[in-house]
């Protein structure tokens, strides 16, 4: 199943706007960066993407989180990002 | 070698679902249980990750694993099922496909540390004798059903039994806490589909906490954050789309059993629930802690 997804994301062979592949690849970009991902600018970054009228619908769960301080707005980062990278294709046979 | 756990929290532990992380570290306290949360841990993946580049997202594990060898942790403790799920397949893959583990020196981590999930942890090495010799205080809340989703019992089926899991209602059920059958207790919360797909998503959090209410539940219980926050977060788009007036508070296992052990109820995270907050304050009094034993 993974083979075939990342095939559709790889060839975009999605509908268009269809947030699922654009959280995946945001998500990627973010813990490939970062090391961490942080919920509100990834669904902020996958929102702005794909379809930015979706915020709208996202105020009220928004202000649910702000209000029982369940959102954290820092960009989380690891210090050795370095240490993400994997090793070079040519080590696998 | 470590005698304390290594404490993998994860990313959500430290956002949307800190609760659990405030109540895990008062539960493990009060049963003495040592944690040492593993210095610069990175994300787990989760499945997004996998969706993208497979390899890479095993030397995210791997590097997990790898820091908890190092710091001489013998158990890895994943409380999120995401995480859990993810360390887990990494090590089962990259022992049976050593090529992949190839330049990052992580086989030897892999087979030095388990990785474990709190349920199993608090179920095999706490057990449920000392649990009930424990408690402090008797629940005055109403009955729960137990909800394990799917990350944490499948595929591997350690944490618990991969079609009928029981520890968590038998823990609970140790510390006076009545459970009701969840014929749903395995059943997917959607993940990140009310994110996503939102429509998909928020119904199938409406039929898990439909039947949770129809089989005389008057909360859930679960064990992973992204589960609380689906089940918890659109309770009143719910309402608002089905006229059903659920209202259910959807807690963390740790924040029920941490409080009949007799956690302070400022350590538990309990106003961070959005639904169900007028239960919740009516069950977690705390004046009532020094009425019992």
């Amino acid at each position: 199943m993974y083979s075939l997804k990342r095939e559709a994301v790889r060839t975009h062979l999605y509908p268009a706007r269809l947030p699922i592949p654009v959280l995946a690849e945001e998500f990627y970009k973010m813990v490939r960066q970062r090391g961490r991902s942080s919920e509100f600018w990834l669904v902020l970054r996958m929102a702005l993407r794909s379809n930015p009228l979706m915020l709208l619908g996202m105020i009220r769960t928004g202000w649910d989180l702000i209000r029982t301080r369940r959102l954290n707005l820092r960009r989380e980062r690891i210090r050795d990002t370095a240490s993400l990278l994997p090793p070079a294709p040519t080590e696998v046979a | 070698m470590s005698s304390a756990y290594g404490y993998f929290p994860g990313c959500s532990l430290k956002g949307t679902g800190i609760a659990y992380e405030e109540s895990l570290l008062a539960l493990f306290h009060l049963l003495d249980l040592p944690l040492a949360e593993l210095d610069d841990w990175n994300c787990c993946g989760a499945t997004s990750y996998m969706s993208i580049d497979e390899r890479s997202a095993f030397s995210l594990s791997a590097r997990n694993l790898t820091l908890a060898q190092k710091a001489g942790h013998r158990d890895l403790m994943a409380p999120c099922s995401a995480c859990y799920l993810a360390l887990r397949k990494t090590q089962d893959y990259l022992q049976r496909y050593p090529k992949l583990a190839a330049g990052n020196g992580a086989l030897a981590a892999i087979r030095a540390v388990r990785v474990r999930h709190p349920l199993e942890i608090i179920y095999s090495d706490v057990g449920l004798d000392r649990i009930r010799k424990k408690v402090a205080r008797q629940w005055h809340g109403g009955r729960v059903a137990c909800y394990y989703g799917c990350q944490m019992v499948r595929p591997y089926g350690e944490v618990d039994c991969d079609t009928d899991p029981t520890r968590m209602d038998e823990l609970l059920r140790a510390a006076g806490v009545s459970t009701v059958e969840y014929p749903l207790k395995t059943k997917c919360c959607g993940g990140s589909l009310t994110g996503t797909t939102h429509e998909v998503g928020v119904r199938l959090n409406y039929i898990l906490l439909k039947e949770a209410a129809r089989k005389g539940a008057e909360a859930i219980v679960t064990v992973c954050p992204l589960c609380q926050y689906n089940l918890d977060a659109y309770q009143a788009e719910i309402r608002r789309s089905s006229k059903d007036p659920v209202d259910l508070p959807i807690l963390y296992f740790t924040q029920i059993l941490a409080w009949v052990l007799g956690a302070e109820i400022e350590s538990l995270g309990l106003t961070r629930a959005i639904a169900g907050r007028k239960r919740i304050a009516q069950w977690f009094k705390p004046a009532e802690r020094e009425a019992y034993v």
